[in-house]
């Protein structure tokens, strides 16, 4: 039988692509450049949320694959360029290069979490998000979607573990609410839109290791991201 | 005489003796509908066998691997191939030269990340959930299949429930039994998965781990094989072959082997079954692995022909005593129509004339025995698939399809009325060596 034959001739592909991990190498080299050729490609940049983490089944249940399987058009190919404890000019340096030789038409980018866990001060922050959004930039893109730093101020789990980087709970609030007006500005400047995930992290779980989303959580934030998109 | 006149005497003579007219009929078109359910039947048998052994391919189909030939199998149906090798268009393009290759269909496969959502929503209404062991993050690991979908129609794949994905598409794909089996369903539930969504991820590792390419695609059709012993997915082969280059384009990487043939293999189709083994060889002297049914089809086939040939004969030893009947009849209609005979040739009808109205007769007789016969074969050749679809069905096959052979109808009722005529000539020449005084007399 011609089916069965064909698969023994098939290679087997990697078990473990559920989680993907960090490293500090250089940018990869670019896909072919056909594929993308006529589909729309929605790319996510971001880090733990993005990655999926807190999901029951991130395959299923993160908000990048609600997203994408809910609101966007059924030919859209999908790629989530996320990575786990990325910061944002991480991602500047790993995730932009892939995002945009993948010649995205949609682009969601969720970041600054792990940069306030660093203790990356909002300048930095700002600055290396203006490389995010300046990178993704191209005429293929129609929309750009940043999420918000969200009510992080508001979870004393999340603001105790950015007091260990900036020194006392006032000075985390703080730098929360410069991160927030600094992702306003860099979305400004690059014709990117602010999706306010603010409401969505009320039943997140504990930082220090990044937020981690319940199911519902992650059902929210595709939900506000899917009005933003359309 | 005119040829209205000897068909007026000849309906005179049918209507004069209408029971004798009614059992001669009867004779014949029983006669006729055993040979047309016999032959519809072996017919349609023959058909559904060679279907299921070709898989609703073509009889001369070829499975070419992307792998070396070994050393023994020419001779063998479904020989196990040697070590892979790179399949290209180069080389399909050496195969298509090969002297009797009528087709070359190629096909790619990959190895994919498969999430059909959880519950699963069945188009009946029912839902059903991942099992753990199948997929506990709720993905499967699956072989996807692409195929031209030009070409969908000779490759040895049939459907059992939906259609085929459309050509151009890009978010269609064919189930397969095993997927159902995968998700725990069997041939019956075919229809219910038609119209689900799958997501369907390629991997590819990166330097800083691995990113996976996601398409999402409807289910519009089950098919009734399976692409790998695991299970199965058919679509495009540009969505496939998008797939592949997606992970072709990995870097270096221990974790998963990344195909090295553009192909995974391809589908030849002989211009006949007689070529098959010609072809083969000459595929194999290219540097490819081949197997086909050739040698189990050839010995289906002859064993077919036996037994069509057995139950024609039954059905013409039927038609021969039906022959016998007509000839009886018309013997006795001769010997009680002497003085008619002998009154016809005294106002100058010849011999030959005589012997048209008897031939007639017999034709008429035979031709509406014919049809009628005809007509109850179909019938009862529809009856018999009625049952055998029930029992199929019952085991969860694919039921068989009786259609209207519209060689055995024509030949049923014309060869009815011929082998009418020709029982009818011996008492037609008897009649028409008749005496005019001597019949008259009689």
């Amino acid at each position: 039988m011609i089916l069965r034959r064909c698969s023994l001739l098939v290679s087997v592909v990697v078990a473990s692509i559920l989680a993907a991990s960090c490293s500090s190498d250089p940018p990869p080299a670019a896909p072919p450049a056909s594929y993308t050729a006529t589909a729309p490609v929605y790319v996510a940049i971001g880090a733990d949320e993005t990655v999926g983490n807190g999901a029951t089944r991130p395959l299923l249940d993160s908000w990048v694959q609600i997203f994408y399987r809910s609101a966007l058009p059924d030919d859209t190919v999908f790629i989530n360029v996320a990575a786990r404890g990325a910061t944002t000019a991480d991602a500047a340096r790993m995730q932009v290069p892939q995002a945009t030789s993948l010649r995205p038409t949609i682009v969601t980018v969720w970041l600054g979490t792990q940069d306030l866990l660093k203790g990356v001060s909002p300048a930095n922050f700002e600055s290396a998000l203006d490389q995010v959004l300046t990178g993704v930039g191209d005429a293929r893109v129609t929309k750009v979607l940043v999420a918000s730093i969200g009510d992080l101020a508001s979870r004393s789990d999340v603001v105790n573990a950015v007091a260990a980087q900036f020194g006392t709970a006032d000075a985390a609030r703080s730098a929360i609410g410069a991160y927030e007006l600094a992702i306003e500005r860099a979305t400004a400047r690059n014709g990117a839109k602010v999706v306010d995930v603010g409401a969505s992290e009320g039943s997140a779980g504990a930082a220090p290791a990044g937020l981690n989303l319940d199911n519902a959580a992650h059902a929210r934030v595709a939900a506000a991201f899917a009005a933003a998109a359309a | 005489m005119r040829w209205s006149d000897v068909i007026a005497l000849s309906y005179r003579n049918v209507i004069r003796r209408p029971g004798r007219a009614v059992l001669t009929v009867s004779a014949v078109g029983l006669a006729a509908a055993l040979f047309t359910a016999l032959l519809t039947i072996s017919g349609r048998a023959r058909t559904e066998v060679l279907d299921q052994l070709t898989h609703g391919g073509p009889l001369a189909g070829i499975n070419v691997a992307a792998a070396a030939p070994n050393q023994i199998e020419a001779d063998v149906d479904n020989p196990q191939p040697g070590a892979s090798r790179v399949l290209d268009d180069a080389a399909l393009g050496r195969i298509a030269a090969v002297d009797g290759v009528r087709s070359v269909t190629p096909i790619v496969s990959a190895q994919v990340i498969a999430v059909p959502g959880d519950p699963i929503l069945l188009a009946d209404g029912r839902t059903i959930a991942m099992r753990v062991e199948d997929g506990p993050r709720g993905a499967l690991f699956e072989t996807v299949l692409g195929i031209d979908l030009d070409h969908v129609h000779e490759l040895p794949i049939s459907l059992l429930a939906g259609r085929f994905p459309a050509v151009g598409a890009r978010t269609e794909v064919a189930a397969t039994v095993g997927w159902l089996a995968r998700l725990g369903l069997d041939r019956a539930d075919a229809p219910s998965i038609v119209g689900t969504t799958i997501s369907i991820g390629a991997t590819r590792a990166f330097r800083d781990g691995f990113r996976t390419r996601w398409t999402k695609v409807h289910v519009v059709g089950v098919v009734a094989q399976q692409a790998s012993s695991a299970g199965g997915l058919i679509e495009s082969i540009d969505q496939v072959r998008d797939a592949l280059n997606w992970t072709a384009a990995s870097v270096d990487n221990n974790r998963f082997e990344v195909p090295k043939s553009p192909y995974s293999g391809a589908f030849v189709v002989a211009t006949d079954l007689d070529r098959v083994a010609a072809v083969r060889n000459d595929i194999s002297g290219i540097g490819y692995s081949t197997s086909a049914p050739e040698n189990l089809i050839a010995n289906v086939r002859r064993y077919l022909h036996v037994v069509r040939v057995v139950l024609a004969g039954i059905g013409l030893i039927s038609l021969a005593i039906a022959a016998l009947g007509v000839s009886n009849a018309l013997l006795a209609a001769v010997r009680e129509r002497q003085r008619e005979i002998g009154v016809i040739k005294a106002i100058g009808a010849r011999d030959r004339d005589v012997v048209r109205i008897f031939l007639v007769e017999a034709g008429v007789l035979g031709t509406i025995g014919g049809v009628l016969g005809v007509t109850l074969g179909v019938g009862i050749a529809g009856v018999v698939a009625i049952i055998v679809n029930s029992y199929l069905h019952s085991q969860g096959l694919a039921g068989v399809r009786v259609g209207l052979p519209i060689d055995v109808v024509v030949g049923g009722i014309t060869g009815a009325g011929v082998l009418s005529m020709v029982a009818a000539v011996v008492p037609a020449l008897r009649a028409s060596r008749l005496p005019a005084r001597q019949a008259v007399d009689a």
